[in-house]
Parts: C-alpha cells; structure tokens; sequence
C-alpha cells in the first residue's frame, strides 16, 4: 500500500503543536492574571473617606501597607472581611490597613457594612476609579502588600483565606 | 431510581456503539449486506436509546427530581417550566446528553433515508457515525455524567440555570440550532471517512454528501445568527458579534463547511479537487471537536463558556484521536482520491471557486490563530494577553470584502471558457451596478473607506446575482410563458441553483448590513432626573419614572422611558437592571426599538437614590437587515435541498444536444438511480462534459 | 506546429482571469488595509487643536493635594472638591503631546477606548462595556487624552497595571509577531498553492491536451451556448 507523505507532513506540523499547547493550557487557569506591578514601586495616590478624613499613600512609608480594594456590595469581600479585622487588630501599629470603596460605593452602604460586620480600618472612596486603575484591579475583593519601601510584594485577587494572609503579612515584616 | 434508569441507559447506548461501530466498518470490508442490516439497526437502537435518556432527563427536570444530580444541579422549585425544560443544555452535563440525542437522530436519519443511494458507502458512514457516539456515551457515562445520584441528604430546592440563560427567550432555540450544526458536521465527516476507507468516490458518495454539508451549515448559520441576536438583546452592549471565543468556535466549521460546499461543486463539474473537498469536511469535523474543547475545557475564558470541567482533557486526547486517525487514513487513502487534472484545464470559473476556498481557509485560519494565540502565548511567554475585536476586524475584514467581491466576481464568469473578449464583457457589465451602489452610498452621507466599497461589491455583486438567479425564468418568459410560470418551472428544475443565489442575496444583504451598523452607530449617555430628557438622532428620551420590583429569583429596576420624535410621543422603553442574589454586579436588560432603518438601544447603567438614573442610547442603522440577510440564507439552503423535478426535464430531453446534457445533470441532482448522470468521479466527467463538447466549436 | 504555437499562446490567456480575479482580491485587500490604517474623519468635525483652559486646570499634580498631609497618621483633612488622587505624571511621565479637547477628544477617546479589554466582562471593549470599572477607565483615558497624553502614552499607562492583557490587539513584538504573520503567511502559502497548480494545468495543456473544451454549458442554456459558438467562429 503507497504512503502519502504529505498528509503525515502537514498533519504533523500542525497537530503536534496544537494538541502539546492544548494541553499545556490545563496547567493555567484563564482567570488568574498576575499583575505586573509585583516588585514595582505602589502608585502613590491621595484618598478621602466618607467622614471627611484622607489619605497621603505617599506618607505612609516607612511601614508596611495591606491596601485591599472591597465594595459594600460584594459577597466574598464579606468571606474576607472577619480575617482581616483579626489580622489589623493583631498588627496594630506594626501594619497600616487601608481600604478602597468603589466609585458607585455610597457612605450609607459603607457604613451598614461595617456596622454589621465590623471595622479594621479606613475605607477611602475611589471616586473617579483612578486609584483601582493604577494598581490594576480586575474583579474585587483585591489585596495588595505593600512593603516599608513602598514595593508591591504580593497580590492577591479574590477573597483571602487565612493561611494567605497571614503568610503575606509575615513576608512584609 | 431515576438515576439508576438513566445511567443504564447510557451504558446500553455505549454498548450499542461499542458493537455497532465495528460491525459496520466489517460489513464495509466484506461488502456484507447482512452486516449493513445489523448496523442499520444497531443505529437506530443507538437512536432510540439517546432519545430515551432524554426524555428521562426531561422527566426529572421538570418534576424536579433533586436525587438527580443534574437535577440538582440546575433545577429550582421557582423556575417557570419552560425554562426548566430548557435548561437540559444550560450547562455542561445536560449539554452533552443532548449532543447524544442530536447525534443519534442525525445517525438514525442516516441510515433511514440514506438507505438507497448511499449503499457502497452506508456501512462505513453509520460505522463512523458510532464511533464518534461511543466517545459522547463515554463522556455521558463517565466524565460528565448528568445522571450520577446526588450525594444525600437530596436538597429540597436548587440554585435554578444560570441566570444569563433566563432571560431571553432565543436561549430556547439558540443552543439546539447550534447543536443541530455542530452535531451534525458528523455526518459529512463520516461519509469523507467511509470515501477514504472505498478508495473512490462515486455519484452516490457526493450527492449525499452535499445534501447532509447543506442541513448542518443552515442550522449552524441560524445558530450564530441567533447567538449574536441574543447577544444583542440580553448583554446590553449594543452590539452582536464581540469575536468570543465561543462565537469563533461556532464560526471556524461554518468556514469551512462552505468552503466544501463551493469545492463540491467544482467536484461534480470537473472530477478535479476530490481529496481536497474531502479534507475540508475532515477539517470541519475536527474544528467543531477543537471549538467544544475550547469552549468546555476552561482553557480559554469566555462570556458563554463553562467553566472548568473534567472532560477538557477527554475531548483534548478525542481530538488527538481523530486528528492521527484522518491524518493515517489520508496518506495512505489520498492517492485514490486524485482526479484527472491534467485533462482538464482551469479556466476563469473554476479559478473563482479556488479563490473562494482560499479566502474562506484564510478567514478560518486567521481566526483560529487569533483564538488560540492567548492559550499559545501564555504557555511560551507565561504572559496572558488578549486577542479581540479590534485585531479580527483588521484582519478578516480585508479577506470577507474579497469575498464579497468574489461573490460578484465568481458567478459573472462563464463556465468552461477563458475567452478573453467573453469573460471580459462578463466582468464589465455589472460596473453600472457598482457605480449606482456607491453614488447611493455617497448620496447618503458615507464617507468611510469601508462602507464605500462594501457598497460598491455589493452593487456589483447583488446585479450578478440577479441576472444569474433569473436568467432561467427569463428565457423561458421569453419563449413565451408568462411571468409567473416561467418563474415557477425555473426553480422547480434547479432548486439547488437558485438555492445558491438566494443565499448570496442574503450573505450580500448581511455584509451590508454589518458595514452601515458597525460604522454610522451613534451613543449618548446621561444622567437624567425624573422629567429630564436626552436627546439622539432626533429622539427626545424623556424618564417618566422608575420602578423596583422584587421578583422571585431576582430584583428588578426598571426605568419607563417614553420616546418622543418631532414633538410626538412615539413609544416607550423599560431598559432594566436585575440583581440577581448571586451575583456581583447587576445585569443589565437592554430595551430596543426595532425598525426598518434603524435601533434605537437603551441600556440603564444605574439608579441613583434620587430617582435619577444613568442612561446609554445607541442608534444603530441597518440591524435588523442583518437578521433578515441571515434569514435569506437559511431559506436559500433550505431550497437547495429541494429535490428538482425530474419528470418535467425528461420530457423535454431528446430535443438537443444540450438539452440532454441538462436532462442528465438534473437527474444527478435528484439523486435517483444515476447510471447515465456525470460530472462525479471518474468515469462520471465526460458525462457531463460530452454533450457540450460535441458542440461546434472552432479549432485553431 | 502552428498548431502547438495557438495552443501556447490559448493556454497562456486562460489563465488570465484567474490572475484577474486574484488582483481583484489583492486589490480589496490592499484598499481596506489602507482605508483601516487610517481612520476616517467623522464629516463636518471641526478639528480642535488649540488648549482648552478648562481642561487644563484638571492636570493638578497630586502633591499639591498632599501637601497638607499630617505624616503622623498619614491622613489629611480637605475640604476642597475635585482634587486629583493620583498623579499620572510620575507613573509614564510628563504628556507628550498638546492638550485636546472637543470633538477630537471624544473621538479620539472612542478610538483609544475601543482597543482596551474590559477586565470585569471578558472580550469587550471599555468603550462597548456598561460595567462601573470599564466607565472609569473610559474616563481616565479622556483625562489622559486630555492633558495631551499620546495614544502610546495612554496605552502604556494601563498595561504598566493590568499587563498586556488589557490590549484587544496583541503587540508586535516577539512572540506575538506569530498571531500577525501567520494567517498572511497562510494565505500566500495558498495562493502560492493556487498558482503552482495552475502552471502545471498550463503545462498538461500544452503538452497535448485541448485547453479550452468547453466542459459543460452553464445553466442548461442553448441560447448562451449558441452565443459562445457564434462568438467562437
């Protein structure tokens, strides 16, 4: 029986490679996106809060930051919300914890949510989305760390779990 | 109980694959009719067991049967049953189960109707069928298995389908037209299968397989149409086509199934391009395997596509599968397959149906590359990036204004002959057209280099394809007949003729339509007080008020938008947001206004304490001309199925040469018994050839 | 021999339509290339490029909003509205064009915006997207735009923070030149293909084969084919 040989050719130049990055693909996930911004410098911005407080980020270093980004709206930022009003009473003093609200957030929605479920610090409005913009944010709740010389060391997207935090945390100090 | 049922039956459905399979492709070997008969009915068995265990899952859907896991999965007490019947392919599991239906009625449809006609080639074409149902029986049976028995305690209640799927009801007819499509691409893959298995290809192979390319392309070009219309009336975007990856899948078999559909016809005509008509519909296949794999995988992300799912790497080692087997059955089969072609020459038209099949591969592979790149990249550069609209437009646009052209260009061109002076005036008649449209287009204010000559084709085009379309019925209005008759008797003879003009009328209208509304849209967006109005394209949008409704599954706000046009109230709009408890943002639910020359959009993008809300109006020109355009097409295909009257052809036969020659190839269209009929195969091209050849015709 | 010479020179003219119809199509695609290589001005847009005064008051660096900062506890006390949080400026440097305005702003702005991925809702454009984050990047864009950022300045500043992932369109460096040429690639290889088939159909022609039977009347039509025989003698 005569053998073709383009068809094995062409099939060859073309399936191996398709079916091998195919199948590399199973080792990512599509939604994780690492952000490009690790070990850069963190975009410097300046914040208000619903009370009539600020923030200068630029004035905060010199210690490390947990800068997450939340929404009174938003299920798994509430998951995340006990650790990390243990992990800002814990660290008191050691650790700034700031927070960034969402242009649409509003004082009221703010305020209820803390109220029921408690406060660890700060929660800035983002009121042009500028700030988000800057650091990159995808879908929230996200957590940025922050280290004393102002370098991003670590991103986490999505709600955090404990063993996370509290590794993140302990790299930064 | 139920699961138990269930699972039984797909485990019948496995088995019957797992011995019907080899059965046929023996009987193909032997050329045992006792083995063709036992296929047959295993085929049906087949059949009728898919269907079974889908009105089983239909059964448990709809009497929420929660001990069934899909059940459990999708189903909720407060979905209206309608939608709970439907949401048998809300989601993954329940989706390939009712691959499985639609595959085995394609098979049963197969071995019913393809009884006679296909005989050489039944054996291997059921045999295939079967083994491409083993692989989905697999993957019911095991990886996705949507009767697995819930894990107790059996919930009282569940989540109910994802919303996105709710709330529109195009979502119900949608996905099977897709299925339908995409399923059904088996079929002429099977048949290429079996012509390689044979070693030859003969009038009863191409027949068929013409027939059973057109029903899966028409389903799968209305499937896409009504995806992008979904798309267009539930995201809330404004638009209908965003080059998704879900959107490409669909769209990368549909190239080239047309593509082998235009190949075909160079194949009944000339005996030349057989291994590659046959390739293509190979391709085909593969591509709708390759677009479930990346749709299903979770390997790529997308709106539509499910997420993570176990049977990624089971459809990723299928494709494996396939690829090596039609890449094996090809080097060692393919030399059968050559025609003639140093007996036949090229000439202009058959060039135009090379160009055809170069342009459509071109777009195919030009989005292929575009949807995988991301997978690719980020496995070499560990980088993810995006490969979107903007990089699509500027690459297939180019190639689908060429088509355009071409579909002026092709059927301008005379078969058979390269006379200069002939083909030229061919070419020139139709530049009057091409002026007229692009005045018009200028007269209306385009000054867009695109829509310029997408008109401008068009004109072209749309005159070629009128004089062609009716150029049967005009000679015989000629001879004398009336209108209406000569009309009548010119499709009844060649459905499949005009069949094809019909659906370049409607891809002409489409490409049109999709030039003018992707160019001339026009947006506003504002902030508007009870009472306040925002002004578009002469429309005054006044809010009247705003509503919040609580629903069962979901909160609803709504804004009545009343229109006003030259100081008349003309309608109102209730653009809405729904707040589902699942989910992090609220989806929108755009309202339109459809007309004939344009759509007016609205999308509500908040609501504000106050009562006052934020508000996007889009005027697009042209829509719903690109529904109606796809329409046409999908009628067109249907009339090409149509059997031709054969009778009527025979009893004008004996008069000439000529008239001989269209009485064979009308009954080669019929697909009867086609002893005498040509142009397939090869003993089958001089039949075709022979009559015309032995007209006068000078030599140098 | 004269015979063989008029099957030359038949043969060399069949394949004439065919070339036609491949220019045909190399021409469209050129012509659309172009036509979207340079976008086409609205009609009747008044071309803006003078400063507008307005606009220019947005560009306040962030500093000055700092300034009065309490470094003890790293919060400030304002009162005064639209300050800017962040400064651009120290992120891609200072703008690198005039100040726009007006209708160029706006279409400029669609453009741009058209070309950046939606990170909330996967494939859109911001400029397509409802969602809250693709509105604020629209807006930043205007901003960036404004101040007389270039269109590469604007590009720059969102994949410095959310990765090439954000461009619609791949870059053209490395890797990526592979999702450019190969689909061109692609398609010369085919007609690369087209023509090499075509050369030896020429070449079975002239070796004995008649080149110009016609093989099979067009639409069973006795009238054409009277046509083509008359025109043929």
């Amino acid at each position: 029986m005569a053998i073709h040989r383009t068809p094995l050719v062409v099939g060859a130049i073309v399936g191996i490679p398709l079916i091998v990055f195919l199948a590399l693909g199973f080792r990512h996930d599509p939604n994780v996106i690492e952000s490009p911004l690790l070990g850069k410098p963190a975009p410097s911005f300046v914040l208000r809060d619903f009370d009539g407080g600020a923030v200068d980020f630029a004035s905060l270093r010199g210690q490390p930051v947990v800068l997450n980004f939340w929404a009174s709206w938003c299920q798994p930022c509430v998951a995340e919300h006990p650790l990390l009003v243990e992990a800002a009473r814990r660290y008191a003093g050691e650790v700034h914890f700031i927070g960034v609200v969402p242009t649409e957030d509003t004082a009221d929605a703010v305020e209820r949510f803390t109220r029921h479920l408690g406060k660890w610090g700060p929660a800035y409005h983002d009121a042009d989305g500028k700030v988000s913009i800057a650091y990159g944010v995808f879908k929230l709740p996200e957590t940025y760390f922050v280290a004393s010389d102002g370098t991003i060391v670590h991103k986490v997207a999505g709600p955090l779990d404990r063993r996370t935090l509290e590794q993140s945390l302990e790299a930064l100090l | 109980m139920m699961s138990h049922f269930g699972q039984g039956l797909v485990l019948l459905a496995l088995l019957l694959c797992a011995i019907g399979s080899p059965i046929g492709f023996a009987a193909g070997r032997m050329g045992s009719e006792r083995g063709l008969a036992w296929t047959r009915r295993i085929a049906l068995g087949f059949a009728a067991t898919m269907l079974l265990a889908n009105v089983l899952m239909e059964v448990a859907l709809l009497r929420h049967d929660f001990s069934v896991s899909y059940v459990a999965q999708v189903g909720s007490l407060a979905t209206p049953p309608v939608i709970t019947a439907v949401s048998l392919w809300s989601s993954l599991e329940g989706s390939i189960l009712f691959w499985g239906l639609v595959l085995g009625l394609y098979t049963a449809g197969v071995a019913v109707l393809q009884r006679r006609g296909h005989e050489d080639y039944l054996a291997y074409t059921l045999a295939t069928m079967l083994a491409v149902g083993l692989f989905f029986s697999f993957l019911i049976a095991g990886p996705a298995n949507p009767f697995a028995p819930t894990p107790p305690p059996v919930p009282v209640d569940g989540p109910g389908p994802n919303p996105l799927l709710q709330n529109h009801v195009l979502m119900i007819i949608h996905p099977p037209m897709l299925y339908l499509g995409y399923v059904g691409m088996t079929v002429p893959f099977a048949m290429a299968v079996a012509a390689l298995l044979r070693g030859q290809l003969g009038p009863t192979w191409l027949q068929p397989l013409r027939n059973w390319l057109l029903v899966p392309t028409g389903f799968l070009t209305a499937g896409i149409m009504l995806g992008g219309w979904w798309s267009y009336e539930v995201l809330g975007w404004g638009g209908y086509w965003a080059w998704d990856p879900v959107e490409n899948a669909s769209f990368l078999p549909w190239l080239t199934g047309i593509a082998a559909l235009h190949s075909a016809v160079v194949l009944e005509r000339k005996g030349t391009l057989k291994a590659w008509t046959v390739v293509l519909v190979l391709i085909t296949f593969l591509l709708t395997i390759l677009g479930t794999f990346l749709t299903r995988s979770g390997v790529v992300n997308s709106v539509h596509s499910f997420t993570q799912s176990p049977i990624g790497p089971a459809f990723l080692a299928f494709l494996a599968l396939a690829l090596l087997f039609v890449v094996v059955l090809l080097s060692l089969r393919v030399d059968k397959l050559v025609g003639d072609p140093a007996r036949e020459t090229l000439v202009a038209r058959e060039g135009a149906f090379f160009v055809n099949n170069l342009l459509l591969v071109a777009v195919m592979f030009t989005v292929l590359i575009g949807t995988l790149h991301p997978v690719f990249a980020e496995s070499i550069r560990g980088v993810k990036v995006s490969v979107g609209e903007p990089y699509f437009n500027r690459m297939a646009v180019p190639l689908f204004l060429s088509l355009l052209l071409l579909i002026g260009v092709g059927p301008a061109l005379p078969w058979g002959t390269s006379d200069r002076r002939q083909v030229r005036r061919a070419l020139l008649a139709p530049l009057p057209a091409a002026a007229a449209a692009l005045a018009v287009a200028l007269a209306l204010g385009a000054r867009s280099g695109g829509v310029l000559l997408t008109c401008a084709f068009a004109g072209y085009a749309l005159w070629v394809t009128a004089d062609q379309g009716s150029r049967a019925a005009r000679r015989r209005a000629k001879k004398g007949e009336t209108v209406a008759r000569a009309a009548r008797t010119a499709i009844l003879r060649a459905p499949r003729r005009l069949g094809a003009y019909v659906v370049h009328f409607g891809v002409i209208v489409t490409f049109v339509a999709v030039a003018v509304s992707s160019t001339f849209q026009t947006e506003r967006e504002g902030t508007l007080a009870p009472g306040q109005a925002l002004e578009i394209e002469g429309y005054a949008l006044r809010l009247t008020g705003v509503a919040g409704v609580q629903q069962p599954h979901r909160f609803q706000q709504r804004a009545d938008v009343a229109l006003f046009r030259g100081g008349r109230q003309v309608g109102t709009l209730a653009p809405a947001l729904n707040i589902y408890p699942t989910q992090m943002d609220p989806l929108a639910t755009p309202a339109v206004r459809t007309g004939l020359t344009h759509d007016l959009y609205l999308t509500l993008m908040g609501v504000g304490a106050d009562g006052s809300i934020g508000l996007r109006a889009i005027v697009t020109p042209g829509v719903m001309w690109i529904w109606a355009g796809v329409l046409v097409m999908v009628a067109g295909t249907a009339l090409c199925l149509v059997p031709p009257r054969r009778a009527m052809a025979l009893v004008e036969a004996p008069r000439t040469q000529t008239a001989r020659a269209a009485a064979a190839r009308v009954s080669l269209g019929s697909g009867g018994p086609v002893g005498a009929a040509g142009g397939v195969g090869a003993a089958a091209s001089p039949a075709a050839g022979a009559p015309a050849r032995g007209a006068p015709r000078p030599r140098s | 021999m004269r015979r063989a010479a008029g099957l030359g020179a038949r043969a060399s003219r069949i394949e004439s339509p065919l070339r036609g119809v491949l220019l045909a199509a190399a021409l469209a695609v050129l012509a659309t290339a172009l036509a979207q290589a340079q976008p086409v001005e609205p009609p009747g847009v008044p071309v803006e490029t003078a400063p507008s005064a307005g606009e220019g008051a947005r560009d306040r660096p962030a500093e000055a909003a700092g300034g009065d900062a309490d470094s003890g506890t790293g919060r400030v006390s304002r009162a005064q509205d639209d300050f800017a949080p962040l400064d651009e400026a120290e992120l891609v440097g200072p703008p690198a064009g005039p100040p726009i305005a007006g209708e160029e702003l706006e279409s400029r702005t669609r453009a741009l915006a058209s070309r950046m991925r939606c990170p909330v809702c996967q494939g859109l454009p911001i400029a397509d997207s409802p969602s809250a984050s693709a509105l604020a990047m629209v807006s930043q864009t205007r901003d960036l735009l404004a101040r007389g950022y270039t269109e590469k300045q604007v590009l720059d500043y969102f994949v410095r923070a959310y990765g090439e992932f954000v461009l619609l369109e791949p870059t053209t460096k490395g890797f990526n030149l592979v999702v450019w040429l190969l689909p061109v690639a692609g398609l010369l290889l085919g007609a690369a293909l087209i023509a090499r088939r075509l050369r030896s159909t020429r070449r079975a022609a002239r070796s004995g084969a008649d080149p110009s039977r016609p093989d099979g009347d067009d639409d069973l039509d006795p009238y054409l084919e009277r046509v083509r025989s008359e025109i043929g003698s």
